[in-house]
């Protein structure tokens, strides 16, 4: 089921009602314009074709433990290893807490990183510096890695370039995070918001575009040409200049069915959707995965829109500053080891994995030693990340913690480190990123390759 | 053909025609029927909306309270009448995630965690009777209770708090005074449950390393025995309304399943079996049964099912 500006339409099977469309002042204004497209360069002129066809980056907001997921310290002092026992991985010597054990049962399929550093403790700025490589100040803030692939590769059809999967623009309780978007490209790279419910409904906000037009009266041309001239002044209202691709965006989606249908798990068995989980996380893993299968270069998979682990009106994410080895246990650990394994087999059987790019990752760690609360707080210090298909070599390990957890011991990778690789992967060469002008002095981890 | 004089060996020409078979498949149906409506009996479904559940508790003997993700950003306390099958949110009007529902032996009192603000959480004693609510506050900054229940006179409510890295069991009265700290212990200890009789306490506690059950003297936390030996995880155990056993969640199966033992630890039974998570064990009242959260095809329900 889809959902058009405020009312819902099904596009397979049931009974359908009728969709009606309305302007959004939040409109992401993504692609749609062969000027700009034309600014990017396809895969296949930047040399050989990219290993990664498409890149999805599993958003972990609100930054996991790493001691009690993917890097345990069972020999560390009662103060710092939590209450977690370790079980084997199907990678030799490597163990994980047992809150995982359906992700240990394919960790032969991804390498694991675990000598991530950052510079920013706070969400928004780690935030900002995990998915652009800079910081936010001084500005400008630089493009999300998404929209420098979207950018790169240019637009194929009527799907968007840069997708963000999960409930809107992701944000802490004080500010959205400034990396989530365009950056110097401008609005128009913003990634394209896609709202899933637990029941694998899905908001498509950017098509709240032209109030009162449904998909038959677009051929209506008087009728169009009227809402748009009051769309337009919307957008000038909102200080959106750039109609002409917001409108070239909604129209193409709204005209061409098969593109919608990309969005509509309804179309999915209904095992399919039970094995993802009727979750949020769960469902929106379904629709990233058909994203992935229609071929949009990036998608970006949000664990939540908010990071807050529990507090009033935001929607569970990692951060966990109280109730962590709780949180974890009853709640994110088990939706996690249900939902990454699944999205990583059905990529697998579907044949996308050997194109696709996955990357697991938040924008730090927490602390190793237990806080007074009997949580973890914050820990840009050290942290994981998960990367698996596009021929990265998997089954091992990159990097190692030290006996605590605090700090690398060897391999240091930054956020910079990551953008560089991931673009690289996905088909860009130090040529484009220096035609684009991102990423300056970004060095890839080269065991990816 | 006549087979009526042993021995014969039957052929489908002359099974069909005879007599007694007819009466023999009725037999078995109606055995397979009564196996199949006894299966049934021993683990049913209570709910199907699938929503992500926790923590159920029997208010009374026909009236379930549990805790329901009713939007992405709350979780929300939910009363079910088991004949009816009619449910309603407990507070209908509140918008903050409730969680962790305890209700006191005589039905009286209602407590359970509420959300109040950034990853700060109190606690809310709610008298049913009276219609009105004592609770104990966050701290400043980040904080949190954790885990309440009730002391078996109904008169104390447990609780867990943390503090210096510790988490400890504490206790207070129904009206959020007279806090006093009942169990302190190295690592972190959770899931307090009195015995009815309130002489015994159960709890889950890391001070050997990962999560394992012990029993005290409920009065003041000493004479304490370790009931479970397992790396895995046990934790959530529950006294039995007659206070003979134990329910409890392991993964020493590979995932949580729901088990059962004596209150000596002896004669460990697992009680759920399948593929998917089963957590949040709470007995009826008539201590036959229990409700638990089943996570079936991707979504959550309740569960009852008798107990052996």
């Amino acid at each position: 089921m889809i959902n058009v500006g405020q009312f819902r339409s099904r596009t397979c099977g049931g009974p359908s009602r009728r969709a009606f469309l309305k302007l959004g002042a939040s409109l992401p204004l993504v692609l749609g314009r062969p000027d700009l497209l034309s600014a990017g360069l396809s895969a296949g002129e930047s040399g050989s074709g990219p290993r990664a066809k498409s890149v999805l980056v599993v958003w972990l907001w609100g930054a996991p433990s790493h001691l009690d997921t993917f890097d345990p310290k069972p020999d560390a002092p009662s103060e710092y290893r939590g209450p977690f026992s370790t079980i084997a991985t199907r990678t030799p010597g490597v163990r994980f807490t047992d809150l995982l054990p359906r992700i240990a049962s394919i960790s032969d399929r991804f390498a694991l990183v675990r000598s991530h550093v950052s510079t920013q403790p706070g969400h928004p700025d780690g935030g900002t510096v995990a998915l652009t490589g800079f910081h936010e100040k001084p500005g400008p803030v630089q493009p999300n890695f998404g929209a420098i692939v979207a950018r790169h590769r240019g637009r194929d059809g009527d799907l968007p370039g840069f997708l963000s999967v999960g409930r809107g623009i992701i944000q802490d309780s004080a500010r959205i995070v400034e990396g989530y978007g365009g950056g110097t490209f401008g609005k128009a790279w913003d990634p394209f918001q896609v709202v899933v419910k637990n029941d694998g409904s899905v908001d498509l906000p950017a098509l709240d575009l032209l109030e009162g037009i449904t998909p038959g009266r677009i051929s209506d041309r008087r009728s169009l040409l009227s809402q748009i001239d009051v769309g337009r002044r919307r957008l000038a209202a909102a200080g959106i200049d750039d109609w002409e691709r917001a409108y070239q965006m909604a129209y193409g989606l709204l005209a061409n069915p098969s593109a919608r249908e990309a969005f509509d798990v309804t179309r999915e068995s209904e095992s399919t959707r039970q094995r993802y989980g009727y979750t949020h996380f769960g469902q929106s893993a379904l629709v990233a995965r058909r994203m992935i299968e229609a071929r949009v270069p990036y998608v970006q998979l949000n664990w939540s829109q908010t990071v807050e682990a529990i507090t009033p009106n935001f929607d569970f994410g990692w951060d966990t500053h109280i109730y962590n080895f709780e949180m974890l246990m009853d709640r994110h650990c088990p939706l996690l080891d249900r939902v990454l394994p699944e999205l990583m087999n059905d990529l697998q059987e579907r044949g996308l994995l050997e194109e696709t790019l996955v990357v697991v990752m938040s924008e730090f760690g927490r602390t190793p030693k237990i806080n007074p609360r009997a949580a973890r707080d914050h820990w840009p210090q050290c942290y994981f990340s998960l990367w698996s298909g596009a021929g990265v070599p998997t089954g091992g390990t990159i990097g190692e913690s030290d006996r605590l957890g605090e700090h690398p011991l060897t391999n240091p990778i930054s956020p910079l480190m990551v953008g560089t690789t991931i673009s690289e992967l996905a088909g860009m060469t130090t040529k484009d990123r220096a035609e684009l002008n991102v990423l300056p002095g970004g060095t890839l981890i080269d065991e990816l390759f | 053909m006549n087979c009526s004089n042993a021995p014969c060996t039957p052929c489908p020409q002359v099974l069909p025609a005879s007599r007694p078979m007819p009466l023999v498949l009725a037999v078995l149906v109606v055995l397979v029927v009564l196996a199949a409506t006894t299966l049934e009996a021993a683990d049913r479904q209570l709910t199907d909306d699938h929503r992500y559940k926790r923590d159920p508790v029997f208010l009374d003997a026909n009236t379930l309270i549990y805790v329901v993700q009713a939007r992405p950003e709350q979780l929300q306390l939910v009363q079910r009448d088991l004949k009816s099958g009619k449910q309603r949110p407990v507070h209908k009007d509140e918008t903050r995630s409730e969680l962790e529902p305890a209700v006191s032996p005589d039905g009286r009192f209602l407590a359970f965690l509420q959300s109040r603000s950034a990853a700060s959480v109190g606690m809310v004693i709610e008298d049913l009777r009276q219609k009105k609510t004592a609770e104990i506050p966050p701290a400043s900054g980040f904080s949190g209770m954790r885990s309440p229940a009730f002391s078996h006179d109904g008169k104390r409510v447990l609780y867990v708090f943390a503090e210096g890295g510790r988490q400890k069991i504490f206790s207070c009265t129904t009206s959020a005074g007279d806090r006093k700290v009942l169990v302190d212990a190295s690592g972190i200890c959770n899931w307090p449950s009195v015995s009815r009789d309130g002489r015994m306490l159960l709890y889950g506690s890391t001070r050997d390393g990962n999560y394992e059950i012990y029993r005290a003297r409920a009065s003041d936390g000493s004479g304490l025995r370790r009931l479970t030996r397992h790396k895995a995880q046990d934790v959530r155990p529950r006294f039995s309304p007659d206070g003979r056993r134990v329910v409890f969640v392991s993964n020493r199966d590979g995932n949580r399943e729901i088990y059962v033992m004596g209150v000596d630890g002896s004669g460990v039974t697992r009680l759920t079996e399948h593929p998917e998570r089963d957590d949040y064990p709470t007995w009826h009242p008539d201590g036959k049964r229990i409700v638990y959260v089943a996570e079936r095809k991707g979504g959550f329900d309740l569960r009852i099912r008798d107990v052996p």
